[in-house]
């Protein structure tokens, strides 16, 4: 008989929005989520969760895995963090043993602390309707739900508070055993890196982006200069974020039916849409650090904000 | 032909199997199937059934040996389990036999677990006996952590 679906304990294991309303199979609510593929499978953890992806540099990720006292770490700007991979829980299989592919390594919070996951490729940051799993599967351990994707491909929604269960706590034992202690942190804050031309990258806060809408040049309508989309909440005016940056730059996408990124913010109610090449990453920086820049994997990025650009922008639109 | 009795005839492992063909929704040809981490050993995974997420029973590894390949052919029997549906994935699909009553005979003493769990009994049909599968069997033995309601 079932004892994991539907009790307090169940209940409590899920920290974000609410997917699942437990006994109401009907609820079905749209997630900011990032998907990634590991063997093959597509899998989504909730942009809650999320602080970062790490991509390995010149060293591969199996190389900066340090083991001790049989857990796996990884020294992240100072700091050890406990780190695992769907193979090594669902198999036992060593931590970033695939030699077929470089992992990357998706760095989530949990209230338990931060940790790591190896995983193969990330596929993208959408909007995706997770459902609960079937009724026969729910209490599962480390999947909560799945979806359906644009591509008719399932994804495996995970629950990421589970993942973390059985890790190395950080301040538990590690600076007991030698280990050098984290660093204090700066106070943070989450960046998406965005390519917002071929060439430019840059960091936006996350703060900023109410969510990543996705249009092809062609579905815009054009009045006068300005660019509308209209989706489910009405029309939103759409601005290349390569020009609106720098006024010489006239970028925009080669291909109009090619669909392009597109950051929604919203400034005192009223939506703006950034067009950008690509999303490439999430990561945690310094609040203040780095000047006009941020420092991601030893290169500088230039720091953007869509809220300073939003009141000009919406003057022109209206 | 007006048979009162109908069951659903597929392969998988060398054996005939059936269910009754009023659990039987529809048959799908070549469906991908996504698995989950930690599932229980039958579960294939899941397929994606014009939109709707559907569980999917590898009878291979019910019956205990090693899983469908997922690179060859096979086919989805897609079963009512209550308001939700259960897939089984099978190696072939054959007739529908029917016939005038549904008196079934015992399995043969030789056949042991887990073919005894599942199996509700035997009919004869020329020189083949169609294994006749107990659905309900099925799903407490493929999933038997959940709750069956």
């Amino acid at each position: 008989m079932s004892h994991a679906h539907g009790t307090p304990a169940a209940a409590r294991r899920r920290t974000y929005p609410p997917v699942l309303a437990e006994d109401d199979r009907a609820l079905v609510v749209t997630h900011a989520v990032l998907s990634f593929e590991d063997r093959g499978v597509r899998y989504v953890v909730p942009q809650a969760h999320l602080e970062e992806v790490v991509r390995p540099n010149a060293q591969p990720l199996h190389e900066r895995i340090e083991h001790l006292q049989g857990h796996d770490l990884f020294r992240l700007r100072g700091e050890m963090l406990p780190v695992t991979s769907l193979a090594h829980r669902m198999h036992g299989e060593p931590v970033a043993a695939n030699p077929t592919v470089e992992p990357r390594l998706l760095i989530l919070r949990t209230e338990q602390g931060r940790f790591g996951l190896v995983v193969d490729a990330i596929l993208d940051h959408e909007e995706l309707a997770i459902e609960p799993l079937p009724r026969r599967l729910q209490g599962l351990p480390l999947a909560f739900g799945a979806a359906v994707r644009a591509d008719g491909r399932i994804a495996i929604a995970l629950e990421v508070t589970a993942l973390a269960q059985g890790l190395a706590r950080r301040d538990a034992h590690l600076t007991a055993t030698g280990a050098p202690p984290h660093v204090a942190e700066a106070p943070q804050v989450g960046m998406m890196l965005v390519r917002i031309r071929p060439g430019r990258l840059a960091a936006i806060p996350v703060d900023e982006v109410a969510h990543i809408a996705r249009f092809a040049s062609r579905a815009l309508e054009r009045r006068g200069d300005l660019e509308l989309a209209r989706d489910a909440h009405g029309v939103l005016p759409v601005f290349t974020l390569a020009q609106v940056t720098a006024p010489d730059d006239d970028w925009r996408p080669e291909d109009p039916d090619r669909a392009h990124p597109v950051l929604v913010h919203v400034h005192e109610g009223r939506r703006i849409g950034y067009r950008v090449e690509a999303v490439e990453d999430i990561v945690r920086v310094p609040r203040d650090g780095h000047g006009d820049g941020v420092l991601v994997g030893g290169a500088i990025h230039e720091r953007r904000s869509l809220a300073t650009l939003a009141p000009r922008l919406l003057r022109e639109a209206a | 032909m007006n048979s009162r009795h109908a069951w659903c005839s597929f392969h998988a492992a060398d054996a005939r199997f059936g269910i009754e063909v009023a659990h039987v929704q529809e048959i799908v040809r070549e469906a991908a199937v996504t698995p989950v981490p930690l599932g229980p050993p039958a579960l294939a995974g899941l397929m994606n059934l014009r939109g709707r997420i559907v569980p999917t029973l590898d009878l291979r590894a019910l019956l205990g040996l090693p899983p469908t390949d997922p690179t060859t052919a096979s086919v989805h029997v897609i079963l009512r389990d209550g308001d939700e549906l259960v897939s089984l994935l099978v190696d072939r699909i054959a007739d529908v036999h029917r016939a005038d009553d549904d008196v079934l005979e015992p399995l043969p003493a030789t056949v042991g677990a887990p073919h005894t769990a599942i199996v509700r009994g035997v009919r004869h049909a020329n020189d083949d006996m169609l294994l006749v599968l107990d659905l309900d069997a099925v799903l407490r033995h493929a999933f038997p952590q959940t709750n069956p309601r």
